[in-house]
């Protein structure tokens, strides 16, 4: 059973952060810009228009992930179903012990708790790797930075944390299930 | 045209351009390889690109708001549908961000996220409707959850799904092998149904060591097309073609499976047939539906997959071998046919054969043909590089082709032999094989005229018109109680037959065309309307007629001999001297090539 749930938003924030900002804007550039660094004689212009215009948006769009991940055990648990009918018909006490336990039922059953921490280790990685690249941006000029190694390498495992992010997002389920 | 692939892409977000730029189209092209020809901005250019891609939103702006356009994305893909360069593949997205503009993009809409409701899903839909359009592959580029709606973009005949992120440039490249209707620079034209053809034939190819029949009328390119399928399939040994078409059985047996020492009289070392020749690569059997009965059965083994057995001549040990086998045939009766195995059929994988159309059920790619031959021929008589005039190509266009492009290539040489001085094609040049070519301008005839026509004038496949062809005919006599080797030592003394049948009928051509006058009582030889007896040309020039003279009298060695015996070749060819003093470059070009008479 799934609910037709009337709370669509955590979806719908999952889509707007997952599908319309990480994967067809921010990964597509990043792995643009990693394509070029990996060239013989990368293009200056384009690579640092990447790393000073783009390449930020994640400090802005970390806490949006961060969001995904406090609020999806709350909007997202069948416990909602109980607040509209006809579960919410129920007797106080009934709703009162049945949600908890289709609660802790699910929260088990779709290994929610191993699928959240997977979400957070992935954010975690992605804002190491960002600092680290962001330092390297702060101690090197342009024509040096666009040839350095560790640059490239950084950037490389960067783009695959952010691939591991999308994934681990696509992991959580997208309807409210009961079962 | 640049000959890159084009590809449409319809997708909201690379669709639509700000202040000339578009930051996600252009990183999405760098990293697939697409050098961007919408128009709607200055693109970076790709190096080596893989394709060219118009980018198309599928959306427009009303009342401040973005509301999606089916009308106009539909119009956007015909326009490259029916012009050339044709979309070889079609790109779609599925999800459409609508409703009123935020910093320049739409907010979205409830609906835009509701994957049932998706306006990718509508427009695939209306691309299956539409009767020109459902003919493009249609692969779904989309960062949505693919499982949401993978029963109906599967409903709709997409060909794949792509996670647009993690599409890359090499990915892209099988994209356009598996599905996308691509030209070939060998097998030239560029047709709707050429190109599904080939599409199918690459796809086939992929399999590998499968069998593949293709059918299709003679002289639609059933060889090229199983050439193409060998390139296709990466498969490192030889392409083996074998044509067994009025060969003996115990020949083809031979041919086929080759045979140890002994194994007949004159088989005094073992060798190795074609299907053992093309170990790792391919065996082509032409005109498969000829193959005798006999043999047949023998085939059964070799068309078995899992088996891929063969035997030779005189061995009691099979051999596995790992090939691909393609087997062509114009008959396409064999369900029907008595003197076919039906199991043998079966193991074709007849079901599956891919078909080549016929020309006139390709008239694209007329002009593309004959301007590859032309080229072609062009270069190899030294004649003059030509223009192709309206009224040529409109009579290359509108004939119905029931030779096909055999046909075609045949009318295109003797155009450039004839003429080869000229620089501008025109449809008087073009000698069409019969009497009945207006009849059988496509168009200009009734229906049921033009099916008499075709099937009355139709080449019969066994008619020699060349001296290949009678070479080859008279080679494929069967000649009781020989063994192959025999028969093969042979072919000198029957090449040498024909050519001297050649003579003799020059001879009989130049006495019937003998001029009587008062001072000649035994008749004056003429060699010009002798040749247009002989060729049935009556526009041959008389420079020509000695070219054709000196040809046949130089058939071989022997020929010369023959000549130089008879008084009445022998003042032929030289009164043909005398007219043509030389071989001249060109003509020594041509004999190499075409010995077309």
């Amino acid at each position: 059973m799934t609910g037709d749930i009337s709370k669509k938003e955590w979806q719908t924030r999952r889509v707007t952060f997952n599908h319309g900002w990480l994967k067809n804007v921010y990964l597509n550039r990043l792995q643009e810009c990693e394509q070029r660094l990996a060239m013989r004689d990368p293009d200056l212009q384009r690579v640092m228009r990447f790393l000073r215009e783009d390449f930020h948006q994640w400090s802005d769009h970390r806490i949006e992930a961060m969001k995904l991940v406090e609020s999806f055990t709350v909007e997202m648990s069948p416990r909602n179903l109980f607040a509209t009918p006809p579960l919410s018909h129920l007797g106080m006490q009934t709703r009162a012990w049945l949600a908890d336990v289709i609660h802790a039922f699910w929260v088990q059953r779709h290994a929610v708790e191993s699928k959240l921490n997977r979400v957070l280790s992935a954010v975690e990685r992605v804002q190491t790797l960002y600092d680290t690249i962001d330092a390297l941006m702060g101690s090197r000029g342009p024509d040096e930075l666009v040839r350095d190694v560790e640059l490239r390498t950084k950037m490389k495992e960067y783009s695959g944390a952010c691939v591991d992010l999308t994934e681990s997002l696509s992991l959580l389920p997208k309807e409210i299930l009961i079962t | 045209m640049s000959g890159l692939p084009r590809i449409l892409v319809i997708d909201d977000l690379f669709g639509t351009s700000v202040h000339g730029e578009n930051r996600d189209r252009e990183a999405f092209c760098f990293r697939l390889g697409l050098q961007d020809v919408t128009g709607d901005l200055t693109p970076e250019s790709i190096q080596q690109p893989l394709a060219e891609a118009v980018f198309v939103s599928g959306q427009r702006i009303a009342n401040k708001a973005v509301e999606n356009d089916l009308d106009g994305a539909l119009d956007k893909a015909r326009k490259g549908a029916e012009s050339f360069p044709r979309w070889a593949l079609i790109l779609l997205d599925m999800h459409f961000k609508t409703g009123d503009l935020v910093d320049g993009v739409p907010k979205g809409r409830d609906s835009d996220f509701d994957p049932s409701r998706y306006f990718g899903l509508t427009i695939q839909r209306e691309l299956r409707r539409d009767p020109l359009l459902n003919k493009f592959p249609v692969v779904i580029l989309s960062s949505m959850n693919r499982s949401d709606i993978e029963q109906q973009f599967s409903d709709f005949g997409a060909s794949d799904f792509k996670d647009k992120s993690a599409l890359s440039r090499k990915d892209l490249a099988e994209l356009l092998d598996d599905y996308a209707l691509l030209e070939d620079d060998v097998f030239a034209g560029r047709s709707l149904p050429l190109q599904q053809c080939l599409l199918l034939a690459r796809r086939r190819a992929k399999f590998g060591n499968d069998n593949i029949v293709i059918l299709g009328e003679t002289g639609t390119g059933k060889e090229w097309l199983a050439a193409y399928v060998h390139r296709k399939s990466g498969r490192s040994g030889h392409y083996v073609p074998l044509f067994t078409q009025g060969v003996p059985e115990t020949l083809v047996e031979d041919r086929l499976f080759g045979h140890e020492k002994g194994a007949f009289a004159g088989a005094t070392q073992p060798a190795p047939g074609a299907a053992e020749t093309a170990v790792k690569g391919t065996l082509f059997i032409d005109e498969f539906g000829d193959i005798p009965i006999g043999v047949q059965a023998k085939l059964l083994r070799l068309l078995d997959k899992n088996i891929r057995e063969v035997q030779r001549l005189g061995s009691q040990q099979a051999k596995k071998l790992d090939l691909q086998v393609i087997m062509a045939s114009n008959r396409l009766d064999l369900f029907e046919a008595d003197d076919f195995r039906k199991d043998l059929l079966f193991r074709a994988k007849i079901g599956d054969a891919i078909t080549i159309p016929p020309l006139r059920e390709r008239r694209e790619d007329i002009p593309v043909l004959a301007e590859y031959f032309l080229r072609k021929f062009e270069y190899q008589f030294e004649a003059e590089k030509r223009t192709t005039s309206a009224d040529a190509m409109d009579l290359l266009t509108k004939y119905d082709w029931p030779g096909n492009v055999r046909e075609l290539e045949k009318v295109i040489e003797r155009a450039v032999f004839d003429y080869q001085g000229i620089r501008v094609l025109s449809a008087s040049h073009l000698k069409l094989t019969t009497e009945a070519s207006k009849g059988r301008l496509h168009g200009t005839a009734k229906s049921s005229d033009r099916a008499t026509l075709i099937q009355e004038k139709a080449p019969n496949k066994t008619e020699p018109t060349t001296l290949s062809d009678i070479t080859a005919l008279l080679s494929a006599f069967s000649v009781d109680k020989l063994g192959p080797a025999e028969v093969s030592g042979s072919l000198p003394k029957v090449e040498d037959a024909a050519a001297r049948l050649l003579l003799s009928l020059l001879k009989s051509a130049l006495n019937m065309t003998k001029r009587v006058t008062p001072d000649t009582p035994e008749g004056r030889l003429s060699i010009h309307p002798a040749i247009k007896l002989l060729t049935g040309d009556t526009h041959i020039s008389a420079s020509k007629s000695a070219d054709v003279i000196k040809r046949i009298t130089s058939l071989s060695p022997k020929t010369h001999e023959v000549v130089m015996a008879d008084p009445v070749l022998k003042d032929a060819l030289e009164v043909a001297l005398r007219l043509r003093p030389r071989m001249s470059k060109k003509r020594s070009a041509a004999d190499s090539g075409a010995r077309t008479i």
